[in-house]
């Protein structure tokens, strides 16, 4: 023999993938001059052709004992008589039975006589059995097989047993269809028509409301002259043979090769039946009682036809059970989806059946009509045999077939359906632990997520409400009250910006702090810091301190402001116009020098100075105006007044300042800023107490800085606690000469501007409605009020005005 | 046989002492044989066993049930095992097709002419036989083929799991397969190719 195996078993190989007529050609290239070669390759396609796909296509088994007849010795029934049969040899062994030829006397003809070995007997199943088979005897048609007769015999010595048995048509060199197709090499189309020929005779069955529940190749044979021949028709459910009955009387191998075609609902009860099996064999239960026979319907014949044309086109099962416990066959039959028969086919030719089928013709409406056939569920099935005949033409007629492939979420609701713990399981489990992660990621991102500064003095909290006072130390903390940095710890008076709630309304956000260094005199003391709240919060993003150099140089003169004397002394800082419609986005700051001068600075958030003021004398507090949109601010000082250069006067003056500032002017022309610094006087109505006084008020408009004649302002305080200077009304009244009347901002005694309360005062009405009745022009709204607008300057108190223009 | 037993030769197997697989194969056989023989025994009426699923059950009695640690050591060997399995498989098949055949015929048909006609299971002795004689005349020049078909035919494995004992791709088995089927199928029917 040859050595050079692999070259013959490579050739080989080849050669089976290709179409019978290709090889030769394929060979004779591919040996060259190799005549041995190619004669061995020759010689196993040959035999392989010959051998045909079912050559030890079953393994081995180890062979025993099994019931009548026994194997063992010669069939005892050869030659006997069986009601007027004469048995003459053996045709074929099944789980159920035997089948014999065997010949009638009257009329004469051969027969296949079915003998019933296999089924438990009882009086009700006989009598059951001769209702069936009196049904079955009314079945003709050309492609199923007649039942001639059907009764029962006694066999042997067993008198008290009737044994049923069915005389047959007998079709003479019948095949099942499968080997039949293969053996002549039947094309798609011509197999598909065959096909159809097996669905109108099962259709006529059910058309006589009979099922034939044991569909499958060897019951569905093609005789030589290639008509198909369905046989045992209804004969399943006339000896009640359905898996329960089998299963306690036959061995499993027969079994199986009957479970392969069955319907999940005839499966149903078979996975019951085997582990009873295991168990102590119940007595079978009466035909009526089972409830098997009832769940049966043409629908599952639709089933077993899908499998058998699932085994026509790929020459495979669609599962593979064999070898298999029943229980576990019988699970897969009702759990397992079946393979794609278009993937089937595309697999190595070891089972050559469906050696003349190409994977590419069976998918698309192949694939769809057979998975359509194999639904477990038999509502999705095809509803009757007709429809699945009526869609095989369709598709051989090159039409568009009735059938439709499940979609994707419909093969996912069915997977869900048949596993509904599992699907609740993992539901609930992504349900919790969803929530568990949502929980857990909220409570950590409230942890550590910048949320808010908070003031303290002295170690104790600082009232929200004092947000002017100063404080020794700021803490950031998150939403989670979790503190998340704390600034300064130092004595002296430090300040920090209100910035709270900041950083989380506006994603992020800056924090400014002064002199939070003064204990050390660190290179931040008196300095503005703004530190990131969401980055490092130990380095300032920028910080600005008052240099010497910056004093403006009238003041200079005054005050002999030198190096040596220099300080920045204490700060204030704030952050202007908070709000929920403008979130502010500057930040104002006061130092205050040795020399009792102070300097508004105005910065936005990125350290850009937008504008600056010099204040002679302190600083109170401020208030952002935000209809004429104005920085107020007052001086507190009141120890101390103010000439025409801005040089404090007896304290009997005792002026209150209100300085209003247009904080996006850029930009401030010093020069222009002294020369009207004149104008930075107050003016107190001479009657009534301090605390009681009309002030003037200024703005910078443009570089100019000009004295808002129609804005004045009251300031009542009302000293009940606290320092009186915080508790301020300030309200911006028109002045004219028909008097005051204008909007009212009222800074409750918490220092909280609040909301909704302007109110148009009575003198307002009083003008509206006279110059309504004078017929002459209405004033204009005062929440229109801006310095365009401005009237014509009042009527100030005489001998108080010290402005120069 | 203790299951360490069993694995240390395996082990010896493994590092291809021929003594070792000898007393394997003797092991095996007896396990399966003895199962074989209780099963039909007890089972009046069960005619088939399943060879696959005695070959699991022997394995499974040998190693232990649930033991873990030496899982990665069982699947080093389970080429080994089935080999020795199929073999004695094999032998259990042919001895019983003998038996069988004896009481049938008195005598083996020498050789089988087969024919595809009938659908049943294989438990036709003459088929076993023959099937074993046409087996030697190529046990020789191919033992790879009289491994696969064992593991194929006397056991009954799939091409799935013969490709994975084999640890071979399943393509290259498939091959095989139909060469050996050839191979036989040609044996079997009579005339001899020519040398």
């Amino acid at each position: 023999m040859r050595q050079d195996w692999r070259q013959i078993d490579e050739l080989f190989g080849e050669a089976l993938a290709l179409p019978p007529d290709e090889r030769k050609h394929f060979l004779a290239s591919r040996c060259g001059g190799d005549s041995d070669l190619r004669m061995h390759v020759e010689r196993l396609l040959h035999d392989h052709e010959r051998a045909g796909p079912d050559f030890l296509a079953r393994p081995a088994a180890v062979s025993g004992h099994q019931g009548l007849p026994p194997v063992d010795g010669p069939d005892p029934l050869l030659g006997q008589m069986i009601a007027a049969y004469t048995i003459k040899r053996l045709l074929a062994r099944g789980g159920m039975g035997a089948v014999y030829l065997a010949e009638q006397e009257k009329p004469r003809r051969e027969v296949a006589l079915k003998i019933m070995t296999g089924g438990f007997w009882s009086r009700s199943a006989q009598r059951r059995f001769e209702f069936e088979t009196e049904i079955l005897g009314r079945l003709h048609h050309p492609s199923i097989a007649l039942v001639y007769e059907a009764g029962t015999t006694r066999l042997g010595d067993e008198p008290a047993r009737g044994v049923p048995f069915f005389a047959m048509e007998y079709i003479p060199n019948a095949r099942p269809i499968t080997g039949y197709c293969d053996e002549i090499g039947l094309d798609l189309r011509a197999r598909l028509r065959l096909f159809c020929h097996v669905c109108e005779a099962v259709h006529y069955g059910h058309q006589k409301s009979v099922i034939h529940r044991d569909l499958k190749p060897s019951n569905i044979l093609v005789d030589a002259d290639g008509h198909v021949k369905v046989i045992d028709f209804g004969v399943a459910r006339s000896t009640d043979s359905d898996i329960a009955a089998t299963t306690m009387h036959t061995e499993t191998g027969a079994l199986i090769g009957t479970l392969a075609y069955m319907s999940p609902e005839q499966c149903g009860g078979a996975s019951s039946v085997g582990v009873g099996l295991a168990g102590v064999p119940s007595p079978r239960p009466s035909p009526e009682g089972r409830g098997g026979a009832g769940d049966i319907d043409t629908r599952s014949d639709v089933y077993s036809l899908g499998v058998v044309l699932f085994e026509l086109l790929t020459g495979r099962l669609p599962y593979d059970v064999s070898y298999m416990t029943i229980a576990s066959a019988a699970r897969v039959i009702c759990e397992q989806e079946p393979a794609r028969p278009s993937t089937i086919a595309c697999g190595p030719p070891s089972n050559a059946r469906g050696a003349g089928v190409s994977p590419a013709k069976l998918r698309g409406d192949l694939d769809t009509i057979i998975l359509k056939c194999l639904e477990k569920d038999r509502a999705t099935r095809y509803s009757s045999v007709a429809a699945l005949a009526e869609d095989l033409n369709r598709y051989l007629r090159g039409e568009p077939i009735s059938a439709r492939a499940p979609t994707w979420w419909t093969k996912a609701v069915r997977w869900a359906t048949h596993h509904p713990f599992v699907v609740t399981g993992a539901v609930c489990a992504v349900i919790v632990l969803a929530t568990l992660a949502a929980s857990s990621l909220i409570v950590w991102y409230r942890t550590i997520r910048p949320d808010h500064v908070v003031r303290y003095r002295d170690g104790a909290l600082v009232n929200d409400q004092e947000r002017f006072s100063s404080a020794d130390e700021a803490r950031l903390r998150s939403s989670g009250g979790n503190e998340l940095h704390r600034w300064g710890g130092a004595t002296g008076a430090n300040a920090f910006a209100y910035l709270e709630k900041r950083p989380s309304l506006f994603g992020g956000g800056r924090v400014a702090v002064i002199g939070h260094t003064a204990a050390d005199g660190g290179p931040y003391a008196k300095s503005l810091c703004v530190y990131e709240v969401d980055g490092d919060r130990t380095k300032p993003v920028w910080q600005r301190r008052i240099e010497r150099g910056e004093v403006l140089s009238k003041l200079v003169e005054k005050r002999q402001i030198d190096a040596e004397h220099f300080a920045v002394q204490y700060g204030m800082v704030a952050d202007v116009f908070p709000g929920d419609e403008h979130p502010g986005n500057e930040i104002v700051a006061t130092f205050a020098t040795t020399f009792s001068q102070r300097i508004i600075r105005i910065y936005d958030l990125g350290g850009t100075l937008l504008f600056e003021a010099w204040h002679d004398g302190s600083v109170g507090l401020w208030a952002w105006l935000a209809d004429p949109g104005l920085l107020v601010s007052v001086g507190d000082d009141h120890g101390r007044g103010w000439d025409e250069d801005g040089r404090a006067t007896t304290p009997e003056a005792a002026p209150l300042v209100a300085f209003a500032l247009r904080p996006m002017e850029y930009s401030i022309n010093r020069d222009d800023y002294l020369n009207s610094s004149a104008t930075l006087a107050a003016h107190k109505n001479g009657s009534g107490p301090a605390w009681l006084a009309w002030y003037r008020w200024y703005c910078m408009e443009g570089d100019k800085f000009a004295r808002l004649d129609a804005y004045s302002a009251t300031m009542s305080g009302i000293a009940t606690k606290g320092d009186p200077r915080r508790f301020v009304q300030i309200g911006v009244i028109a002045k004219t000469d028909l008097g005051n009347f204008g909007v009212e901002w009222e800074i409750d005694k918490f220092g909280v501007e609040s909301p909704g309360t302007r109110v148009i005062t009575e003198s307002y009405k009083l003008e509206q409605e006279r110059r309504r009745q004078a017929g002459q022009p209405p004033l204009p709204a005062p929440e229109k009020f801006r310095l365009e607008d401005r009237m014509p300057g009042p009527a100030f108190p005489a001998g108080n005005e010290l402005s120069k223009d | 046989m203790e299951t360490h037993a069993v694995t240390q030769l395996l082990d010896a197997v493994g590092r291809g002492d021929e003594a070792a697989a000898e007393r394997l194969w003797q092991a095996v056989y007896h396990e399966l044989h003895a199962m074989a023989k209780s099963r039909m025994a007890a089972e009046h009426g069960l005619r088939t066993l399943q060879p696959t699923a005695l070959v699991n059950e022997v394995y499974l009695k040998l190693f232990g049930v649930g033991g873990g640690d030496a899982g990665a050591a069982r699947f080093e060997n389970r080429r080994h095992f089935f080999a020795a399995a199929a073999r004695a498989m094999h032998q259990i098949l042919v001895d019983d097709a003998r038996r069988r055949g004896r009481l049938k015929r008195g005598g083996l048909a020498r050789t089988v002419a087969y024919s595809a006609e009938c659908d049943g299971p294989a438990d036709d002795p003459t088929l076993v036989l023959a099937v074993d004689e046409a087996m030697a005349k190529f046990a020789q020049d191919r033992p790879d083929l009289v491994e696969l078909v064992r593991l194929r035919f006397f056991v009954g494995l799939t091409l799935d799991e013969t490709a994975e004992v084999l640890g071979v791709a399943r393509r290259t088995i498939a091959n095989q397969w139909q060469v050996a089927r050839a191979m036989l199928y040609g044996l079997l029917s009579g005339d001899e190719p020519q040398q």
